[in-house]
């Protein structure tokens, strides 16, 4: 083809259109190939120092070491690192210091708020606003006190309220009769005379109190005495929907009963205590954890 | 004098005037712009219109009445959690006492998320029992904005429900 290119020496490939439409062979610009050039460069380097080329089940380490789990650890190790501070402080000052504290007291609320999603918030509600046999958190009504300190064992220790099965203590009637009492409660009422004597003629008023509001005592701190039966004036159901059947219902069969299929189940699991399980200790919440997590939960209720 | 009045006498020459090609370009762009969303309106038709409406409101009442015959006097609460962001996976969940206030089984319960202008996006998910009457599904909506939610569960054949309007914010 050369000995018939019609423009030699202008270093064109021979293929020629349209008599004069020549491709030439003219080299990629300077630029590119330093691109070119320092782009495989970069390869080879990169490739050298990071794990890069897979060879079976592994990669080439790499001349730096360096792995994802531990850019990962390092990161977390940053975190906590800001987080320090603030966890020492938390561990270091009472749950009323930590309130006093109002810089405290919002990452407290922050990094409860996880908490609360990750280990209460199935029961209790995404904002505590309970649901269908779970109380809810956000109201001032308490069946164990709303105290800081109070809040704390409930989440340590856990909480099984008890209440006998009646359906074979009392008659029919004075099921119905006790039923209908504390409904009229629970409306506002102030309950019938024959009401109020059947309720501590059958002891009930060993638990919900004397004026059936759940308290037994008041202490001079102005904590509660109580053992975590219901208020039953305040028109609060533990067991909803409330109403003539549920009272029957609690009353019939009591609350977490054994031998008592249709007893309530009430028991809140204890996220504080120490299980061994394969020779270590394992909690659910550390003691740092269950403090703000009561802080969180007293401020949802406003506390009392 | 000499007067010309070819111009005049030709019956074409208005449209040579750019004011009057100017209007008559406004006038079909107008047309086209209406043709092109009504050919539009039609091909993108999301569904949303029930196809009986008229029979299903004829048996409104009907539908009303069977239902409260029908009705167990359960509580069914579902925990949606607020806010709601967009593509942020967030655990929804159902919980079902019965008329006494003791949780309940069914034999199946699913989240259903309808965007109202959108039939294409509506997604559903089944709930997992998490314990007796407690039931759980992991959601993740894909687009801001409002919602129609509805959790139904299904025993013995009977279908009952609960629905709320939601909206979902930007994470």
């Amino acid at each position: 083809m050369a000995e018939n290119n019609p423009f030699p020496g202008e270093n064109n490939t021979g293929h020629v259109w349209d008599d004069n439409l020549r491709e030439l062979s003219n080299p990629p610009p300077r630029w590119w190939m330093i691109g070119f050039w320092l782009s495989l460069l970069f390869v080879v380097v990169y490739t050298t120092l990071y794990p890069s080329w897979p060879i079976g089940q592994q990669a080439t380490p790499g001349l730096l070491g360096w792995t994802q789990i531990q850019e990962f650890e390092r990161r977390v190790a940053q975190v906590e690192a800001r987080r320090a501070p603030f966890e020492e402080q938390i561990a270091n000052l009472s749950a009323e210091e930590i309130i006093a504290d109002p810089g405290l007291l919002q990452y407290t609320l922050a990094s409860a708020k996880v908490l609360y999603g990750d280990y209460c918030a199935a029961c209790h509600g995404s904002g505590g606003q309970g649901n269908p046999s779970y109380p809810v958190l956000a109201d001032d009504d308490w069946l164990y006190g709303g105290s800081i300190a109070r809040i704390k064992e409930s989440i340590t220790n856990g909480r099984r309220g008890a209440m006998t099965a009646h359906a074979d203590l009392l008659t029919e009637a004075e099921v119905d009769a006790l039923s209908t009492w504390v409904v009229e409660l629970a409306e506002g009422g102030e309950g019938s005379a024959e009401g109020w004597d059947l309720y501590r003629a059958k002891a009930c008023n060993a638990c919900h109190g004397e004026a059936a509001d759940g308290v037994l005592a008041t202490l001079p701190d102005g904590e509660i005495v109580t053992v975590g039966a219901a208020n039953l004036t305040d028109g609060i159901w533990r067991f909803e929907p409330g109403g003539y059947e549920s009272a029957r219902h609690t009353i019939l069969y009591g609350v977490n009963q054994q031998g008592v299929p249709q007893t309530r189940d009430a028991v809140m699991p204890a996220f504080g205590t120490v299980a061994r399980v394969d020779d270590v200790e394992v909690r659910k919440l550390s003691p740092e954890d269950i403090k703000k997590l009561a802080i969180y939960v007293h401020q949802l209720g406003g506390g009392s | 004098m000499q007067v010309h009045s070819e111009g005049v006498a030709n019956p074409t020459s208005a449209l040579r005037n750019p004011w009057v090609l100017a209007v008559i370009a406004a006038l079909v762009i107008v047309l086209s712009v209406n043709a092109i969303f009504i050919y539009l309106a039609f091909m993108t038709n999301p569904g949303l219109v029930n196809a009986n409406y008229y029979e299903r409101g004829q048996e409104f009442e009907q539908t009303i009445v069977s239902r409260q015959l029908r009705d167990p006097g359960w509580l069914m609460r579902a925990d949606i959690p607020q806010p709601l962001m967009a593509g942020v996976e967030t655990p929804i969940r159902l919980v079902l006492v019965d008329r006494a206030g003791q949780p309940v089984d069914v034999d199946e319960a699913t989240f259903y998320a309808y965007r109202p202008s959108d039939v294409a996006r509506d997604f559903s998910v089944t709930m997992v029992k998490e314990g007796t009457g407690r039931y759980v599904a992991l959601t993740s909506f894909p687009l801001i904005g409002v919602w129609d939610t509805l959790v139904a569960v299904t025993v013995e054949d009977e279908e009952y429900s609960i629905g709320e309007r939601i909206s979902v914010i930007r994470p």
